[in-house]
C-alpha cells in the first residue's frame, strides 16, 4: 500500500463515516432544521466520494445542484412555512419503527449479499481524469443527444408547470357567470378554503 | 337462378338489427311509429324466412343446406358462416313467428317504447343468428348478444321483484357461457388444426377425457338455459317477473336455445362422450318432469306455474334426447316446436288475465269464465295442449319421445322401464297441476281482484295472436307429419350419429365385446342389449 | 466526427411525430403567450388536436421505414413502437377533446394544461421507442412529472392537491426503484446501457444466474407496474382517480399505461430475456392479483371515478396475460386490446365529463333515470361500460377474445380460465351502472337527474366534447364487428417487430431444457400430458351413411 492508496482509504472512511452520520440525523432529528442541514452534509460527503472515484464533474454538480439548490430551496420552504406543531406521538409507534427498521434491514442484507457476490465486470477503460467535461459533452452531443434534448423539454414543462402551481388565479367572474347555472358546479371547482397562516396573524 | 346465391341467412339475421338502428332517429310522438315499424320489420323477416325455406330449402337433404361463409376475423379464425339443417331450420321460423307475435302483444307498451322495440328487434336477431351460425364463435356471440336485452326488457318492464330476477338471470346465463367459450377455445386449438366451424369440430378425433370435460362443460352451460334441474333456479323467477311479451320470448324461444345447442353441439360434436352422458341426461330429464310439475303444483302466482311447467316439458326434450333413436330425437324436436307454441301461448293469455285483473295471484281470481269466455276458451283450448290431449302438438312430440325411449336398444329394460314409469308420473301430475289452474282462475266465486277490475274480454288483436299460436299447435296434433317431415331426415341422421358412437365407446371399455356396426344392427326392440358404456355410472339401475 | 456523419448517424427521421408535437406544444405555449389567455382559449386546444392527427400521420410513414435505430442507439422507431405512439398520440387528442369544457368551467387556463398534456404525451411516445436506459428514464420521467402536475392541475380543489401529493410520493420512489434497477443493469453489464446489447453483455460476463440480474428485474417490474397500476403496485390509483380532473384520469387510464406497456415490453423483452422464467412469473402473480383484486373491489364502489379506477386495475390484469405468454398471438393481443380499450375507456370518460359538467358530480346513485333525460348519453355510457365488459358485439368483446384466444394457443389455462371468471364479475358492476341510468323509473331519478339542465351543445367547448362521444361511441361499437384492420395492425406491429422476433425465436429452446418447476413448465407438461393421451386414443370408427 503506498501513500495515495492510503490517503484514499483513509479519506473513503472519514467521508463514509460522515455521510452515515448526517443520514442518520436526518432520520432521527426532531428539529426538521437541524435536518435539512444535515442533509447537505450527506450530499457534501457524496460528493467527497465522488471526487475519490475520479468523478471530478459530478461531484462539482452535485454540490452545485444539490447542496446549493435544492437543499438550500427546503431551508426556504421550511422557514417559510414556519409553522410550529406537536407531533402527536402515536401509539404503538414503536411497532412501525420496528417493522421499518426490520425491512430495512432485509433490503441492506440483500443488496450487500448481492453486490459482494456479484464478479462484477468493471470496465477497464482509463478514467478520463480533468477531461471528464468534454468526454461528456461529446456524449451529450452525440449518442446521449435524444435524452439531453427531451431534458430540455422536461425542464421547460417543470417550470410551466411551477408558474402554473404557484400564480394566483384571478378568476374572471363575468365569464363564470355567464356561462354557468347553478347545476353547473364541478366538483372541482373551489369550496371555502381554510386561509393557511391567518390565525397567527390574528392571534 | 339468381336467388340462390343471395345470402338469405344473413340477410334474416341482420335485417332487425340494422332496423333496430334507426329506432332512435324516427320521427315518433306517441310510440306509435315506432311499434309499427317494429311490427313491420319483423313480419318482413318472418316472411322473409319462410320464403327462403319454402323455395330454397331441401326437406329431404339432411346436409347444412342456404350455407354461407364468410372470412371475420382471419387472424383469429372467426367466419361468419351461417347454414340452417333440420334442426335448425324449424326453430328460425318459430323464433320469427313468437318474436313477431309478442311484439304484437306488447302493443299497450306505454313506457319508453323506443328503448322495448330496440331491444325486441337486437333479440330477434341474436335468436336468429344462434339458430344459425355455424361457427363456435359467432354462435357464442349470438348468444351472448341476447343476454343484455334480456335483462333490460325483465328490469325494467317486470313486475315486483324485476330487479332481483334480471340480475339472477344474467348471473347465471353469463356464468354459464363462459363454459361455452372455454369449451370453444378448447376444442379449435385440439389437435394440429385450428378451427372454430362446427362441422370441422365434429369430425376431429378427441381423446375420451377430453371430449367427457367438454361435455360437460357444455352440458352446465346449456342445463342453464334449457334449464336442467339443479340450475333452473332463475327460469321461475326471470318467467314470473318479465311481462308477458317477453315471457312470450323467454318460454318460446330463449329455452329452445338450450335444447338446440345440446343437440347441435353435445350430440353432434360430442357423440363418443355422449354415449357416457346419456344415461345422466335421461335421469336429469326424469328429474326435471317431476319436480317441475310438483314445484309447479305448489305455485299460487299464475306465471311461476307456468314457468315451473315449461321446466317439466324441457324434461322430455332431454329424455329424447338421450334416447340414442329416431323416434326420440324427432320427439325431442317436436317437443321444443310445442312447447315453443303453447308457452308462448299460455303466457300471452296469463298477460292477458293480468291486463284486466292485475293480479297474478290465484287465490284472487276466480269465477272468470262467466265475464271472460273467449279468454276462457282459449286458456282450456292451450292448457289441454299443454298437458299433452291428444290431437294437440304436445301429445304427439311427448307420445314420440316415449316410444323413442322405450324402443332404445341402448339400455337395459330395467331402466327404460323405470324412466318410462316415472316420466309417466309425472305425465299425470301435469293435468292435475293444470287443471287446478283452470279452475281456481275460471270457475267458482269471483275472486277479490275480479270483483274489483272492470274485466273485458279478448280484444281482435289478442284473439289474432292466440289463434295465431293454436293454429299450428292444433295442426301439428292432427297430422304431425306437417311438421316432422321438414326434419326427419336430420334427426335420423343425428340419431344414428350419435347410436354409432355407442359401440365404439363400449368398445373401447370392454375390449372384449364384439363391435357392431350398423349393417348388423338388428332392429329395434330386440336387440341385445348393449352394455352401457359405464357400468359404474348406471349400477344403480341396471 | 464531422457533424455531416453524425446527422447521418442520428437518423432523425423516425422521430418526426414526437418533432410534430414539439412543435405544436411550442406554437401552443409561444401563441398564448403573445395573443392572451381569452383569445387563445379560443383556438389552442384545436391547434394541439391537429398537431396531434398530423403526428398520427406521420406515424403512419414510419410503418415500413427501412431502419428503424435512430439516435446511435437511442431510440427504436419499431413497428411495435409506432402501434404505441399512435395509441398515445390519439388518446391525447381525445383527452383534449373532453377536457376543453372541463377546463374552461372550473376556471383554469387552458394553454398550460394542454402544454403540460402534450409533454406528457412526448414522453410518452419517447418512452415506448427508447431503447437505451438513459432514453427510457429521461422520458419516463417527462411522462411522470407532466402526470403529476396534470393531477394537481386544479389546485384549489384539495382532494386535487392531496391527489397529487400522493401520486408525486409513491412514483417519485417507484422511478427511483427503477432507476437503482436500471444502474445495477449498466454495473452487471459492464457499462452498457442500451436495451439490445445489455443481455449479452450480461451473459457474456457470466452472470446470467446471478441474484444481481434478479434484483434488477424486480426493481425494473416495481417501475413498470406502477405505471400500469398494477396490485399491488395500484395503492396511488384509486385516490389519484377521484381526486384528479377527470380528463387528466383519461390520460392517465390509456395513454399513460399503454406506454407503461410498451415500456414493460421492450424492456422485459430485450433486456432480461436471461431471466424471462422469472419475470414471466412475476408478472403472472401481478396478472392474478390485478383481475381478481381490480374486479372485485370495484364491485364496491360508489364513486364512478373509483369504479372506473378499480376497472382499470382489472383491464391492466388482463393486458398483461398477453404479456405474460412470450408468443406472437399474446403480444399481438396486448396491442389490439390496448387499441380498443382507447376508444371504449375514452369513451366512457367523456360521458363521465358530460354528466359532471351538467350536474356536479360523479356518484354512481346520482345517474339514477338518466335515460329519460339525456339519451344519447346514456347510450354512450351503456355501451362504452358494456365493450369494458366485454359483452358483444362490441369492441371489447373482440379485445378479450383475442387474449384469451392467444392465452389458451400458448397453454395458459388457469389464466384464461380466471380471466373468464373475473370479466363474468365485472359485467355485474358495469351492469349496475348501466341499470341505474336505464332501468329507474321517472319517480326514483335522483336529484341531480331531476334537475338536469338541457343539453346545450354551442356552449365554448361543447362541440368538441360532442365530436369525442359521438366518434367514440360509434368506434366502441363497430371497431369489434369491423376489426379485421385493428387485427391485421396489431399482428403486423409484432411480425415486423426485429426485437419481439429475435425474442421468441431465442428464447424457445432455452424454455424447453431449463428452469425450475414454473407455471409455464407445468403449462407444457399439460399439453405433453394431453397430446399423448390423444395418441392412444383409438380412432373413430364411424360411418357416415
Amino acid at each position: 500500500m503506498n501513500l495515495a492508496e492510503g490517503v484514499q482509504i483513509v479519506s473513503f472512511g472519514i467521508l463514509a463515516a460522515m455521510m452515515l452520520g448526517a443520514a442518520i440525523g436526518v432520520v432521527l432529528l426532531e428539529n426538521i432544521v437541524y435536518s435539512a442541514f444535515l442533509l447537505g452534509g450527506v450530499f457534501i460527503s457524496i460528493a467527497g466520494i465522488y471526487l475519490l472515484l475520479n468523478a471530478d464533474f459530478v461531484a462539482a454538480a452535485q454540490v452545485l445542484i444539490y447542496v446549493g439548490a435544492v437543499n438550500v430551496l427546503i431551508l426556504f420552504a421550511i422557514m417559510l412555512v414556519n409553522k410550529r406543531q406537536d407531533f402527536q406521538p402515536l401509539r404503538r409507534g414503536w411497532i412501525r419503527k420496528a417493522a421499518t427498521a426490520v425491512v430495512c434491514a432485509g433490503i441492506f442484507a440483500l443488496l450487500s449479499t448481492m453486490i459482494v457476490s456479484t464478479p462484477w465486470a468493471i470496465s477497464t477503460a482509463t478514467p478520463a481524469g480533468d477531461a471528464s467535461v468534454v468526454v461528456i459533452g461529446l456524449h451529450f452531443f452525440s449518442d446521449f443527444l435524444l435524452p439531453f434534448e427531451l431534458a430540455s423539454v422536461l425542464l421547460l414543462m417543470a417550470l410551466i408547470g411551477a408558474v402554473v402551481l404557484a400564480r394566483r388565479e384571478f378568476l374572471p367572474d363575468d365569464e363564470a357567470d355567464r356561462a354557468q347555472v347553478e347545476a353547473l358546479r364541478l366538483p372541482e371547482r373551489p369550496r371555502e378554503l381554510v386561509p393557511s397562516g391567518r390565525d397567527e396573524t390574528v392571534n | 337462378m339468381v336467388s340462390t346465391s343471395f345470402p338469405w341467412l344473413t340477410t334474416l339475421i341482420l335485417l332487425p338489427l340494422v332496423a333496430s338502428l334507426f329506432i332512435p332517429v324516427l320521427p315518433d310522438k306517441q310510440g306509435k311509429t315506432v311499434r309499427w315499424y317494429a311490427l313491420g320489420i319483423g313480419l318482413l323477416d318472418f316472411a322473409l324466412s319462410v320464403y327462403a325455406v319454402s323455395s330454397q330449402y331441401n326437406f329431404q337433404n339432411s346436409d347444412f343446406q342456404l350455407a354461407e361463409s364468410y372470412v371475420w376475423v382471419p387472424q383469429v379464425g372467426i367466419n361468419w358462416s351461417v347454414a340452417i339443417d333440420g334442426i335448425s331450420m324449424p326453430l328460425v321460423i318459430l323464433a320469427g313467428l313468437v318474436t313477431t307475435l309478442s311484439m304484437l302483444a306488447a302493443w299497450q307498451v306505454k313506457e319508453k317504447p323506443r328503448l322495448f322495440y330496440f331491444l325486441m328487434l337486437v333479440m330477434y336477431s341474436a335468436q336468429i343468428g344462434v339458430f344459425c351460425a355455424q361457427d363456435m364463435i359467432q354462435f357464442f356471440l349470438m348468444w351472448e348478444v341476447e343476454l343484455v336485452p334480456v335483462y333490460i326488457l325483465i328490469s325494467i318492464w317486470g313486475g315486483q321483484k324485476r330487479l332481483y330476477a334480471a340480475t339472477k338471470f344474467i348471473l347465471y346465463t353469463a356464468i354459464g357461457s363462459i363454459f361455452i367459450l372455454v369449451a370453444a377455445l378448447a376444442m379449435a386449438f385440439y389437435g394440429d388444426v385450428m378451427t372454430f366451424n362446427m362441422h370441422e369440430l365434429g369430425l376431429k378425433q378427441y381423446s375420451l377425457p377430453f371430449e367427457l370435460l367438454v361435455y360437460a362443460g357444455l352440458l352446465i352451460a346449456y342445463g342453464v338455459k334449457l334449464p336442467i334441474f339443479p340450475l333452473h333456479t332463475w327460469l321461475p323467477d326471470a318467467h314470473g317477473e318479465a311481462s308477458a311479451p317477453v315471457s312470450m320470448i323467454l318460454a318460446g324461444v330463449l329455452l329452445k336455445m338450450g335444447g338446440y345447442a345440446l343437440i347441435r353441439m353435445n350430440i353432434e360434436m360430442l357423440p363418443h362422450a355422449h354415449a357416457y352422458f346419456a344415461p345422466v341426461l335421461a335421469i336429469l330429464g326424469i328429474v326435471n318432469i317431476i319436480y317441475g310439475a310438483l314445484a309447479s303444483f305448489a305455485q299460487r302466482n299464475l306465471k311461476r306455474r307456468m314457468a315451473y311447467s315449461s321446466i317439466s316439458h324441457m324434461g322430455f326434450v332431454l329424455l329424447g334426447i338421450a334416447s340414442f333413436t329416431e323416434l326420440g330425437m324427432n320427439g325431442a324436436v317436436l317437443q321444443m316446436l310445442s312447447h315453443g307454441l303453447i308457452a308462448p301461448a299460455l303466457f300471452f293469455l296469463a298477460g292477458i288475465v293480468y291486463d284486466r285483473t292485475h293480479t297474478l295471484d290465484m287465490d284472487d281470481m276466480g269465477g272468470l269464465a262467466k265475464k271472460m269466455p273467449t279468454t276462457f276458451a282459449l286458456f282450456t283450448i292451450c292448457s289441454m295442449a299443454s298437458l299433452a290431449l291428444p290431437g294437440m302438438s304436445g301429445f304427439v312430440g311427448e307420445l314420440a319421445v316415449f316410444l323413442g325411449f322405450t324402443t332404445s336398444d341402448a339400455y337395459t329394460a330395467t331402466f327404460k322401464g323405470v324412466v318410462v314409469l316415472l316420466a309417466a308420473v309425472g305425465l299425470i301430475i301435469t293435468p292435475i297441476y293444470l287443471l287446478s289452474m283452470l279452475r281456481d282462475m275460471f270457475y267458482g266465486k269471483e275472486g277479490k281482484a275480479v270483483v274489483q277490475a272492470v274485466v273485458l274480454d279478448v280484444k281482435p288483436r289478442e284473439f289474432f295472436i292466440a289463434a295465431c299460436l293454436l293454429l299450428p299447435i292444433i295442426g301439428i296434433g292432427l297430422y304431425p307429419k306437417l311438421a316432422t317431415e321438414t326434419y326427419d331426415v336430420k334427426t335420423v341422421a343425428i340419431a344414428s350419429h350419435a347410436r354409432n358412437a355407442v359401440p365404439v365407446v363400449a368398445n373401447q371399455t370392454f375390449k372384449d365385446q364384439p363391435q357392431f356396426s350398423i349393417a348388423e344392427q338388428p332392429p329395434f326392440g330386440i336387440a341385445p342389449k348393449m352394455p352401457i358404456a359405464n357400468p359404474e355410472l348406471l349400477g344403480m339401475v341396471r | 466526427m464531422d457533424f455531416a456523419s453524425l446527422a447521418v448517424q442520428l437518423n432523425a427521421g423516425t422521430i418526426v411525430p414526437e418533432a410534430i408535437v414539439l412543435i405544436t406544444l411550442m406554437t401552443v405555449v409561444v401563441s398564448d403567450l403573445i395573443i392572451g389567455r381569452q383569445a387563445s382559449a379560443q383556438w389552442t386546444p384545436y391547434i394541439a388536436i391537429a398537431g396531434l392527427l398530423a403526428s398520427v400521420v406521420a406515424l403512419f410513414y414510419q410503418w415500413d421505414v427501412a431502419n428503424p435505430i435512430s439516435f446511435i442507439g437511442e431510440f427504436n422507431g419499431d413497428a411495435l413502437s409506432v402501434v404505441f405512439r399512435g395509441i398515445i398520440a390519439l388518446s391525447a387528442a381525445t383527452t383534449i377533446l373532453m377536457s376543453i369544457r372541463y377546463v374552461i368551467q372550473s376556471g383554469t387556463s387552458l394553454a398550460e394544461f394542454i402544454t403540460i398534456l402534450l409533454t406528457a404525451t412526448l414522453g410518452g411516445m419517447f418512452l415506448s421507442g427508447s431503447d437505451e436506459l438513459v432514453a427510457v428514464y429521461v422520458s419516463l420521467e417527462t411522462l411522470s412529472i407532466s402526470s403529476y402536475l396534470l393531477t394537481g392541475y386544479t389546485k384549489r380543489d384539495p382532494r386535487s392537491n392531496e391527489a397529487a401529493l400522493k401520486y408525486l410520493l409513491i412514483g417519485a420512489s417507484s422511478s427511483a426503484i427503477f432507476l437503482y434497477g436500471a444502474s445495477l443493469l449498466y454495473g452487471l453489464s459492464g457499462g452498457e446501457t442500451r436495451l439490445s446489447t445489455i443481455s449479452a453483455s450480461i451473459a457474456s460476463a457470466g452472470l446470467a444466474q446471478s441474484i444481481g440480474l434478479v434484483i434488477a428485474l424486480v426493481f425494473a417490474i416495481a417501475g413498470i407496474a406502477f405505471k400500469i397500476a398494477a396490485v399491488p403496485f395500484h395503492q396511488w390509483t384509486p385516490d389519484v382517480y377521484e381526486g384528479s380532473p377527470t380528463p387528466v384520469v383519461a390520460f392517465l387510464s390509456v395513454g399513460s399505461k399503454a406506454a407503461g406497456f410498451a415500456l414493460a415490453i421492450r424492456l422485459l423483452v430485450t433486456a432480461f430475456p436471461l431471466v424471462s422464467e422469472q419475470w414471466q412469473l412475476v408478472m403472472t402473480t401481478l396478472a392474478i392479483l390485478s383481475m381478481v383484486l381490480g374486479n372485485v373491489v370495484a364491485l364496491a364502489q360508489t364513486s364512478m371515478k373509483r369504479l372506473l379506477a378499480y376497472s382499470s386495475i382489472g383491464q391492466a390484469g388482463f393486458v398483461m396475460i398477453g404479456l405474460i405468454l412470450g408468443t406472437d398471438a399474446g403480444y399481438s393481443s396486448m396491442v389490439f386490446y390496448l387499441m380498443v380499450y382507447l376508444f371504449m375507456n375514452l369513451g366512457a370518460f367523456t360521458c363521465i365529463i358530460l354528466f359532471t359538467l351538467r350536474t356536479g358530480t360523479d356518484q354512481i346513485s346520482e345517474y339514477a333515470g338518466l335515460y329519460q333525460k339525456d339519451p344519447l348519453l346514456t347510450l354512450a355510457l351503456s355501451v362504452c361500460l358494456l365493450s369494458l365488459g366485454g359483452i358483444p358485439p362490441l369492441a371489447g368483446f373482440f379485445g378479450k377474445l383475442y387474449l384469451f384466444w392467444a392465452g389458451w394457443q400458448a397453454g395458459a389455462y388457469p389464466l384464461v380460465i380466471l380471466g373468464l371468471v373475473t370479466s363474468v364479475i365485472s359485467i355485474y358492476y358495469y351492469i349496475r351502472v348501466v341499470k341505474m341510468m336505464v332501468v329507474k323509473e321517472p319517480q326514483e331519478m335522483s336529484d341531480s337527474v331531476k334537475n338536469y339542465p338541457p343539453t346545450d351543445w354551442t356552449l365554448p367547448g361543447m362541440r368538441p366534447l360532442q365530436v369525442g362521444l359521438v366518434s367514440a361511441l360509434i368506434a366502441t361499437s363497430l371497431a369489434g364487428i369491423f376489426s379485421n384492420p385493428l387485427f391485421t395492425l396489431a399482428n403486423d406491429s409484432v411480425l415486423k417487430t426485429p426485437m419481439l422476433q429475435q425474442a421468441l425465436g431465442r428464447s424457445k429452446a432455452p424454455i424447453a431444457k431449463q428452469m425450475a418447476p414454473t407455471i409455464s413448465q407445468q403449462l407444457s407438461l399439460q399439453i405433453t400430458e394431453v397430446s399423448t393421451k390423444k395418441a392412444v386414443s383409438l380412432p373413430k370408427s364411424m360411418v357416415h351413411s
